[in-house]
């Protein structure tokens, strides 16, 4: 019998797929990670034609971007979901769907999002990753924050998303809520992921959220595994260095250079993510592709294995110049989404050594042409070049006068 | 099962059309299936060549006026009417939104010297030229006392728009006579900072500034982008609409299309979005009515169809239009806008009947 075990995890899910071909049978077997899930037996004339299916909806799942559970018995509950301190790699990633930042993220770090309300009660700490937000109808961020820190479950919470921190985030930073963490971290023990700043396009826009020096949160957190923040305006890493950080993902709409030069010239021995939404300078980025080229001499990180340099208008510049980094020699995905990749920086992806180490390619979002899709198709590793976008003039539309 | 009842089985309907529009095939399409003769038509383009084509439809019993909408040469020559001749509007250019509208009221006057009976039109004229109004129709809304979002009426540059909003906030702005979300504008202004959300494509041609209905909402951060697009529309009219918070499924907001006809609220479709427009046609979703119903109760949905009956009420002896209701994430109701075509709902059907069906038998119901 043959036994084929994977996951998938970003801002919306965290399932498994699983598939037992036995003879002229398959079962599969899927659901939520943590659960029994769903069984489906189908029997076929012989074990060519089953084994045909097995393939076929192996190859499909991977291609959507499911990968081997790690240890190939993880599913039951490992991945994050309390049993273990080792955040799994696959739970880093946070992408909520193709809509950017509409959504708030249902799922992190492969737990469950669940709002925690002063007065009621708390999901599962084993399950949940703890959710705080003030809206339109109630202002209660600080209130409910406060009431987690002197609850039960603050011991054994393992991580925590940072909604919108005011009823209005116009001149409201993030600095109060981070401070708050800081003083109280003795009550976190467990605290492995803290995301600072789901806060959706209505809510207020990326390049409008207010952030601050987060670094506080590496020296008040030294079993920080994962980071990821929302928001580029009066961001800073003044102290960027943790021994333990495993993952950081900073969203923004415009990043300044000083973050990316506070971050190559720190020090963050276990990095094995890393994940920069670099914008464009219209929403306050000053970054360039000479600000990166430290990461890309590749000495850096050695632990690395997800470079994404995302939402970035300058990714053609980037592209040109990463075939050429040895980081490509020992990373698995490399990430260029979300920016206005063209044919320029596609052709030079074309050139990517033969012996990389690259196994995923993530283009998504891009503005390149159909042919030159094609050509990145044809390469040996996984490539996403979905989300095509096609040129302004073809998205005009007449009033129809109602 | 009749079709129609036999006493009133020749009657004669009129059609003012593009013909070569689908909101024209799906009328011609429920004449037929009620068992009636073709409509005596007349197209807007000959209606604006000579208005003197109007006089064949002398003999109908009921007029149907359609929408001008989807023909360039009539959009042109409905700019020239309005004060600007030779003008050729690219494929989707958004300007001359007042030339046009001046034409268009020209036009919608041309049919009322036609000189039938108020009941021969399943629109009047007059509502028409209301409806396309915005300003117009909210004033008329406040005078009944129906919930709308908080509105005035805009100055015509940007530098006294910039003196009449406050220093932060959220608005729309939307064009007096502007149709399909084209040219409505989300504005947020905090810190001295501005930003405008619009399905706008701003182009920039030889120290020239064009703008473009766009399906690509975009978002401008720069004042002189913004300066370009506001100072380009302010000119021909727009209103300003307190953002108030839409109710939402799942993560979309919604708002409800509501086509009343006869005084009741017939078919209803939600539209979904994660932007805040919600027309459809922006590559937004169509909700379930159900999903709607279980998510904020039957209750929710009447007030939402009782508040778009009151909206038709407010135009006497027209037979129906298409209501816009925002119903709030406080649960309350408040109108948006009253779209005299905004009855092609294709493949929605209530009571068995499309829109179009459902407005035939409706004129047929009424007393003559």
């Amino acid at each position: 019998m043959e036994k084929r075990e994977l996951q998938f995890m970003d801002g919306k899910s965290s399932k498994f797929w699983r598939i037992e071909l036995d003879g002229a049978c398959h079962t599969v077997t899927y659901g939520r990670i943590g659960t029994e899930g769903t069984s489906q037996t189908k029997e076929f004339g012989s074990p060519a034609e089953a084994r045909k299916s097995h393939d076929k909806l192996l190859s499909q799942k991977l291609a959507k971007g499911y990968v081997d559970a790690a240890g190939g018995g993880a599913a039951g509950g490992g991945a994050a979901a309390g049993g273990g301190d080792e955040v799994p790699f696959i739970a880093f990633p946070c992408t909520t769907g193709s809509n950017g930042t509409g959504s708030h993220a249902s799922n992190f770090m492969g737990l469950r999002v669940s709002r925690f309300s002063a007065g009621k009660k708390p999901g599962d700490p084993k399950k949940a990753a703890y959710f705080f937000g003030s809206d339109y109808e109630n202002d209660t961020f600080t209130e409910d924050l406060e009431a987690f820190l002197e609850s039960d479950v603050a011991a054994e919470a393992r991580a925590l998303v940072l909604g919108p921190w005011a009823e209005e985030l116009y001149d409201v930073s993030s600095a109060e809520a981070v401070k708050l963490l800081v003083a109280n971290a003795k009550k976190l023990p467990k605290l492995a992921g803290l995301f600072v700043g789901d806060i959706v396009q209505e809510e207020n826009e990326i390049s409008w959220i207010h952030q601050c020096d987060l670094s506080p949160l590496f020296a008040a957190f030294p079993k920080l595994q994962l980071l990821r923040a929302r928001g580029g305006q009066d961001l800073a890493l003044s102290k960027a260095k943790h021994a333990g950080l495993r993952a950081l993902a900073l969203e923004t709409g415009g990043m300044n250079a000083s973050v990316v030069r506070s971050i190559l010239s720190g020090d963050f021995p276990a990095l094995e993510y890393l994940e920069l939404w670099l914008g464009t300078d219209q929403y306050g980025g000053t970054c360039t592709v000479e600000d990166l080229q430290p990461l890309f001499k590749g000495k850096k990180f050695p632990k690395l294995r997800y470079l994404g340099l995302r939402n970035c208008d300058f990714v053609d510049d980037i592209a040109t110049v990463v075939v050429n980094s040895p980081l490509l020699q020992r990373i698995e995905t490399l990430d260029l989404s979300l920016g206005t990749l063209s044919d320029v920086g596609g052709r030079a992806l074309l050139q990517l050594p033969k012996d990389s180490s690259l196994k995923k390619l993530d283009l998504s979002h891009h503005f390149m042409s159909k042919q030159l899709m094609k050509e990145l198709k044809g390469l040996k590793l996984a490539v996403d070049v979905s989300e095509a976008e096609s040129p302004d003039d073809e998205w005009r539309f007449v009033a129809v006068g109602e | 099962m009749a079709l129609c009842r036999r006493r009133r089985v020749a009657l004669q309907f009129g059609l003012v059309a593009n013909p070569e529009n689908r909101r024209a095939a799906f009328f011609r399409a429920a004449l037929e299936r009620s068992g009636l003769p073709p409509a005596v038509e007349v197209s807007w383009e000959q209606v604006l060549a000579d208005a003197s084509n109007l006089e064949r439809l002398a003999s109908c019993e009921r007029i149907r006026v359609d929408s001008f909408g989807e023909n360039p040469r009539v959009h042109d020559a409905l700019i020239a009417l309005g004060g600007a001749p030779g003008v050729c509007l690219e494929h989707g250019e958004l300007a001359y939104l007042e030339e046009a509208h001046i034409g268009w009221l020209a036009l919608l006057a041309r049919l009322q010297q036609l000189g039938v009976d108020d009941q021969v039109w399943l629109s009047q004229p007059s509502h028409v030229a209301t409806m396309f109004d915005k300003w117009q129709t909210h004033v008329l809304w406040a005078a009944a006392g129906l919930p709308r979002p908080a509105c005035q009426l805009l100055p015509r540059t940007f530098e006294e728009l910039t003196s009449v909003l406050p220093a932060t906030g959220r608005w729309f702005l939307k064009p007096l006579h502007g149709s399909s979300a084209s040219g409505v504008c989300a504005l947020r202004k905090a810190n001295g900072r501005m930003q405008l959300t619009a399905p706008i494509e701003l182009v920039r041609e030889d120290g020239q500034v064009k703008l473009f209905n766009s399906l690509r909402i975009r978002s401008f951060g720069r004042e002189d982008d913004i300066q370009a697009i506001l100072g380009a529309l302010l000119p021909s009219g727009m209103i300003e609409e307190d953002w108030l918070p839409k109710a939402r499924l799942g993560d979309l907001e919604l708002d409800l299309r509501v086509v009343v006809v006869a005084g009741e609220a017939r078919h209803v479709v939600v539209r979904q979005s994660r932007h805040p427009m919600t027309n459809l046609h922006l590559g937004n979703q169509r909700g379930e009515l159900s999903d709607f119903v279980a998510a904020f109760g039957e209750a929710a949905l009447q007030s939402c169809l009782d508040l778009a009956e009151a909206a038709l009420a407010c135009f006497p002896s027209t037979l129906y239009a298409g209501v816009d209701v925002l119903f709030g994430r406080d649960r309350q109701p408040r109108l948006l806008e009253i779209n005299a075509f905004g009855d092609l709902l294709p493949g929605v059907l209530h009571r068995g009947e499309d829109t179009a069906t459902a407005i035939v038998r409706a004129a047929l119901r009424e007393p003559s």
